[in-house]
């Protein structure tokens, strides 16, 4: 026989009555008066619901019609729980929870995984969903970009028609070998943007006329086209939009507990993997112009003349670039470390 | 300091007398009605009178017995500043002194309040206020452990066992809670979080995938999660209330989804239209829908602060701000980067004035019955916790969270309480609908918890 002490409630009411839960071997359960002895209840077989343990927190015994026995007697209810039930995983799981050597086997695995899985795990799923999206979503979801962009800080360009067509023409041989992708270069006021040119997941490729204008001739921007264009190949802006949703989505799954707490920095983990995805898709764009240049006796080195610039216009009077960890706080790579390769490209 | 004894009776009729004759004796001599006295003897457990003296409990336990009811007299653990009640007769100060207190041959007309009173036939005479702080026993490391293991199942089971791990979680949080030795238990089925789950994740891919890729559109798909979103915080807070229980007495809220619609839809709504004037009030009327739908078993609780409360609240955080705003400028006069870390602070003051102030109006503006609750959370010891927590969550790359968790909660608890007007025994089982979990989990997006 296992004698408990504890406090009754019977679901009634809010009353609280010393107690004491006797089992016996048969599964028969008693519930008597603490004080006086009195029986409150009795089982002829044992039909309670034990709560599982948790740490040193209170048990709590379900009886058949809503009455609860409440104690902090974890071991005799253990025993309760070894004898009379078959709940197999929970006290194993507490033997988990309670010893510091499977909590960090725990936290090592964790790391291995989320490390695995934030590195290739996600950017794979990404690939794989971006590459099945129907082209026609595609294309809706670049044309209302565009538009976006459009109507927040892009404006019509100011450049003349024929440094325009000029460049269209010069492009041209660089879009003619993509014919697989639908490539549309455009040409817009950077306003606030600056030198700037990006890729939307459609194909279209934007040119600011502060990008044009800092240019020293021609074949800079067509690398720097070829950068862009390695984003639409690769499907970087469709990837960004699906790996960045895939990875809240997975926090969320993980933790999903986000409300209610007191601290700043929860998102900084979510931004610096963000972070590290366009640093990424980044270096997969130089890789892929560095490529396509060098096959077509393009010099590289247009590439990082128009890079240096960019930088010297962005901050004039910066030497060189920040300290080593700003890397991590950057969307891009340190110029000095994307442009090497280029350089290299013109020995 | 004398001893004194509570009355109770525990579901025995002594022998000679049965169910009816008992309900007949106490109809009579104690001018109850029907469905009290059937109430009182259905009953395994009932306190009829609590902490009165010696002889007080003896002739009122002689009165019982002579009705046919067993009852007993138990030591009652009394407070240091408790004024005992007796029977003296005539003692008008304290009309419901003695409700079952007088033999009833002493008092036979004065004993119908007992049947007025209803239910509430155990409530303590009007004794002095009684604080009974919350204790949080919880243990950052030990929730860390807990959080790891069951974070680690999550992962292995991509996400299915994630239902079970918020019930583990939730489960070592309640249990670790206690009013008067009494503890929280959470008592939401695991499978049925996990269908709200898969619902509101898919939603939430759906909703997400489509404000990503349509960003021109995106605005109607807001507009149309905005129209759940009354749906949403009636079912998650019914949802956490329904799975919660103290002395075997669930929780419960039953907040309509009309009233949850003004409180968290068109109150916002009008706030950027007013420029910001109606913010505290938006906000004192969320407050309000949620502390005042909320039920103790079958007893609703009462919030007791005004609009004016909150506008008093918001105003005087005017100083600080302006102070504070003063600060960041010079700062930025100066030297740029102080600047940066001037704003900082001023965040940081600013979200430990604004939790506490609005946590302490709160809890004390609440009412359960008679009692009442007490909070006072300091704001620099906030400010503490909440400065260490955010440094020690980034420098883990939020690792710590669990564990910041786990202090915030304690330091909440550590400065609640409870000031008790009468016994606690005396709260009544209310009839509740099962809720799904759906809103529940859709609510992650939002922070709405009460946090009891």
């Amino acid at each position: 026989m296992i004698s408990i002490k504890g406090k009754w409630y019977d679901g009634h009411t809010s009353a609280e009555v010393p107690a004491v839960c006797s089992i016996y071997d048969s599964g028969a359960v008693t519930v008597e008066h603490a004080v006086d002895g009195r029986r409150i209840l009795s089982l002829p077989r044992f039909t309670i619901k034990v709560s599982p343990r948790l740490a040193d927190t209170p048990r709590y015994l379900h009886f058949p019609d809503g009455e609860k026995f409440e104690t902090q007697d974890n071991l005799s209810v253990d025993r309760i729980v070894k004898g009379f039930t078959d709940a197999r995983w929970t006290p194993w799981l507490h033997r988990f929870e309670s010893h510091w050597r499977f909590a960090l086997i725990a936290l090592a695995v964790m790391l291995v995984f989320l490390w695995g899985g934030f590195k290739y795990g996600l950017p794979l799923a990404a690939r794989i969903i971006a590459d099945r999206l129907p082209p026609s979503i595609v294309h809706k979801a670049g044309e209302q970009t565009l538009g976006i962009l459009d109507k927040s800080v892009l404006s019509e360009s100011e450049l003349d028609e024929a440094v325009r067509s000029r460049l269209q023409k010069h492009f041209r041989p660089v879009i003619d070998v993509h014919a697989n992708e639908t490539l549309t270069v455009l040409f817009r006021k950077g306003g606030r943007v600056g030198p700037n040119a990006f890729a939307l997941p459609d194909g279209t490729i934007i040119f600011t006329d502060e990008m044009v204008r800092l240019a020293d001739n021609d074949d800079e921007l067509v690398a720097v086209l070829t950068h862009e264009i390695g984003h639409v190949v690769h499907r970087h802006g469709l990837r960004a939009i699906i790996q960045d949703s895939l990875l809240g989505f997975a926090l969320l799954a993980i933790t999903g507990d986000a409300a209610g707490s007191s601290e700043l920095f929860l998102g900084l983990p979510v931004l610096l993997t963000q972070l590290a995805y366009s640093r990424t898709f980044e270096r997969e764009a130089d890789n892929y112009a560095l490529d396509y240049l060098r096959a077509h006796d393009i010099p590289p080195i247009h590439f990082a003349h128009l890079m240096r610039r960019i930088e010297q216009a962005a901050s004039p009077r910066s030497k060189g670039s920040g300290p080593k960890w700003s890397g991590y706080l950057s969307s891009h790579p340190l110029t000095a470390e994307r442009i090497q390769p280029f350089e290299k490209g013109a020995d | 300091m004398g001893i004194y004894y509570n009355v109770v009776y525990q579901g025995k009729i002594l022998e000679g007398f049965d169910f009816e004759a008992a309900k007949n004796k106490l109809i009579e001599k104690f001018s109850l009605s029907k469905e009290k006295a059937e109430k009182i003897l259905r009953s395994r457990h009932v306190v009829l009178k609590k902490t009165v003296d010696e002889i007080t409990a003896r002739k009122l336990g002689l009165a019982l017995k002579q009705a046919g009811l067993d009852v007993t007299l138990t030591k009652s653990p009394v407070p240091a500043d408790f004024q005992p009640m007796t029977a003296r007769s005539g003692s008008k100060t304290e009309p419901r002194s003695d409700k079952l207190a007088a033999p009833p041959a002493a008092a036979v007309g004065r004993q119908t309040d007992m049947a007025a009173s209803g239910a509430a036939v155990a409530q303590t005479p009007a004794t002095k206020n009684l604080v009974i702080p919350f204790e949080f026993s919880g243990n950052g490391l030990e929730y860390f452990k807990i959080w790891l293991v069951n974070t680690i199942l999550s992962i292995l089971t991509l996400g299915i066992y994630s239902a079970w791990a918020k019930v583990r979680r939730k489960k070592y949080i309640y249990g670790s809670a206690r009013l008067n030795g009494a503890g929280f238990e959470y008592l939401a089925d695991p499978v049925k979080i996990l269908k709200g789950r898969l619902i509101a994740f898919v939603f939430l891919v759906i909703y997400s995938t489509l404000t990503e890729l349509f960003p021109l559109i995106s605005f109607f798909f807001s507009l149309g999660l905005m129209a759940i979103v009354p749906w949403i915080v009636v079912r998650a807070l019914a949802f956490n209330a329904r799975n919660s229980a103290l002395r075997n007495i669930r929780f419960g809220f039953s907040g309509s989804i009309m009233d949850s619609a003004k409180a968290f839809v068109l109150w916002p709504m009008l706030v950027p239209l007013t420029l910001g004037i109606l913010a505290p009030y938006a906000y004192y009327r969320q407050r309000k829908f949620i502390v005042e739908n909320h039920s103790y078993g079958s007893t609703r609780f009462a919030f007791t602060a005004t609009a004016r409360d909150y506008y008093r609240l918001f105003l005087s955080a005017f100083v600080p701000l302006i102070l504070g705003l003063g600060l960041v400028a010079a700062a930025a006069f100066a030297l740029p980067p102080l600047a940066v870390l001037a704003g900082l602070a001023l965040y940081l003051y600013l979200f430990a004035f604004y939790s506490v102030k609005t946590t302490n109006l709160q809890f004390n503006s609440s009412q359960l019955a008679a009692h009442r609750f007490k909070a006072s959370l300091k704001i620099k010891e906030y400010l503490a916790l909440v400065v260490t927590n955010s440094l020690a969550t980034a420098l883990t790359l939020g690792l710590f969270h669990p564990w910041a968790r786990i202090r915030t909660l304690r330091y909440h608890l550590s400065r609640l309480s409870l000031v008790t007007s009468g016994d606690i025994d005396t709260f009544i089982a209310g009839e509740q609908a099962q809720v799904g979990s759906v809103g529940e989990e859709m609510s992650n997006f939002f922070d709405i918890d009460i946090g009891f």
